[in-house]
């Protein structure tokens, strides 16, 4: 499961966020069928969605979408 | 060699700004932000977290809102031609460097009103002057933190509040300052603040930043690719991308990372003290000197670590190149780039001779030029009897 966010910058707040919450994470290519952004996105396990939804909140990054 | 010319660019850098560039440079320098491969992805988090560390330092909630430039001229210019439209009004001082002046100048022919507040010739200016010159056009005030001349610092806080009780924003150039004098955008309420990376910040040259506040609004002025929004053919409307077109100095990003991690772990508070130590020997030392004029205020708490100075009878050049020459002394002389600074104190065209010392020197390197100066001085004075008697 990937969370896409606009910018760069947003992809590695989220990562940061990720890390200190302990949450296990990879950044990978953004899906050409997804976004025309030639960046990266956060990869996570599925088990881990509402978490990452709720920390997301917490840390006020907004993302594009859930895939 | 005895580095006095920090004002300009700051040398030696930290040990850990070389290694991070190198390392950086080897390793690293894929395109930030365009990519997805490994070695790219690092180059966005070295990115990032220069960011990170620059917002800590200066107290900015989001890091986002600092946007790289290649120095404080690219960022200053971005502020200005971003914020003002034909029409508009600009108050600035007599004590700006020609990154304020001249695109300030070239605005002027294109519609835009410029009011400069004259500062005394120690450059002092009076924040109420401010209050007096503002309109209903005024759209910002422009004013430098330090002047790179004099070394005077502006009395910015109060100057924000006269400009904001008239809804003014303010952006600071804070060219001579960043790093060397203390700085919390939060607290100093400033809605834009230019740095250079290499100056006070040790990062290496071809680095700088502007910091917009969040509710600042500018056009940008670099247009081009960003790695985001690829699809669309105007520029990201979010930050930084709006405003960073091109592909960023990833090794120097990272350099000037580094330095600030350095002024983190150093605190700006002890660095300042130990610049005012030797601005204030500097100062005490020339004034002592026959033939010597010092210029600005003498306490050197109000001033950033710079000393200017001329010999009587002296052309600043030759004093400059006896200091290079004979005592492995570099200053720099001329102008400063602030042509009106230097009319403002009378220094206007020879300029004078300008000693900014850093957190690296030392007292002895201060004792060492004084000492050159000594000789330089009284060697003019002899030459200048000699010449009577003829």
């Amino acid at each position: 499961m990937i969370f896409v966010f606009k910018s760069t910058y947003l992809t590695f707040k989220a990562e940061r966020a990720l890390k200190t919450a302990g949450i296990p994470c990879k950044l990978v290519t953004k899906p050409r069928h997804i976004s025309s952004d030639c960046g990266l996105a956060v990869s996570i396990s599925p088990d881990h969605e509402t978490a990452v939804r709720s920390l997301m909140g917490s840390f006020s990054i907004p993302f594009l979408g859930v895939w | 060699m005895i580095y006095l010319d920090n004002a300009a660019t700051s040398h030696p850098k930290p040990e850990s700004v070389y290694e991070t560039v190198d390392n950086v440079l080897r390793n690293f320098s894929a395109n930030p932000g365009r990519s997805g491969h490994k070695m790219a992805a690092e180059a966005d988090r070295i990115i990032f977290e220069a960011r990170e560390s620059i917002a800590k330092l200066f107290g900015v909630e989001q890091s986002d809102h600092i946007v790289f430039t290649p120095n404080a001229t690219g960022a200053l210019n971005l502020a200005i031609q971003g914020m003002l439209d034909p029409g508009d009004h600009c108050i600035t001082t007599t004590t700006e460097h020609n990154s304020v002046v001249r695109p300030l100048h070239f605005l002027s022919q294109c519609g835009v009103g410029v009011d400069k507040i004259r500062a005394t010739p120690e450059g002092v200016i009076d924040p109420e002057r401010f209050r007096r010159t503002i309109n209903l056009r005024t759209k910002l005030i422009v004013m430098t933190h330090a002047s790179n001349v004099l070394g005077t610092i502006t009395p910015v806080a109060e100057i924000i509040r006269i400009a904001h009780e008239a809804g003014v924003p303010v952006l600071l150039d804070a060219a001579q300052t960043a790093g060397s004098v203390p700085i919390n955008v939060a607290e100093l309420g400033v809605d834009l603040l230019a740095c250079p990376g290499h100056k006070g910040l040790y990062g290496p040259q071809g680095t700088g930043f502007l910091y917009i506040a969040p509710d600042v609004s500018l056009k940008p002025i670099l247009f081009g690719g960003s790695g985001s929004r690829s699809d669309h053919q105007d520029m990201p409307d979010f930050l930084p991308d709006r405003y960073e077109a091109g592909t960023l100095n990833t090794p120097g990003i990272a350099g000037l990372g580094a330095g600030v991690e350095f002024l983190l772990a150093t605190g700006v508070e002890n660095i300042r003290k130990h610049e005012i130590r030797l601005c204030g020997k500097l100062l005490l030392g020339l004034s002592a000197i026959e033939g010597v004029r010092v210029f600005g205020v003498r306490d050197p708490s109000k001033r950033s670590s710079v000393v200017l100075f001329d010999i009587e009878g002296m052309d600043p050049a030759a004093v400059g190149d006896a200091l290079d020459s004979d005592y492995e002394i570099a200053a720099r002389v001329g102008l400063h780039c602030a042509p009106d600074a230097h009319k403002t104190i009378g220094t206007y065209p020879t300029g004078g001779v300008r000693l900014s010392p850093g957190y690296f020197n030392t007292e002895d390197d201060v004792d060492a030029t004084l000492e050159a100066v000594r000789a330089i001085s009284a060697g003019c004075l002899e030459n200048s009897l000699v010449r009577r008697m003829q």
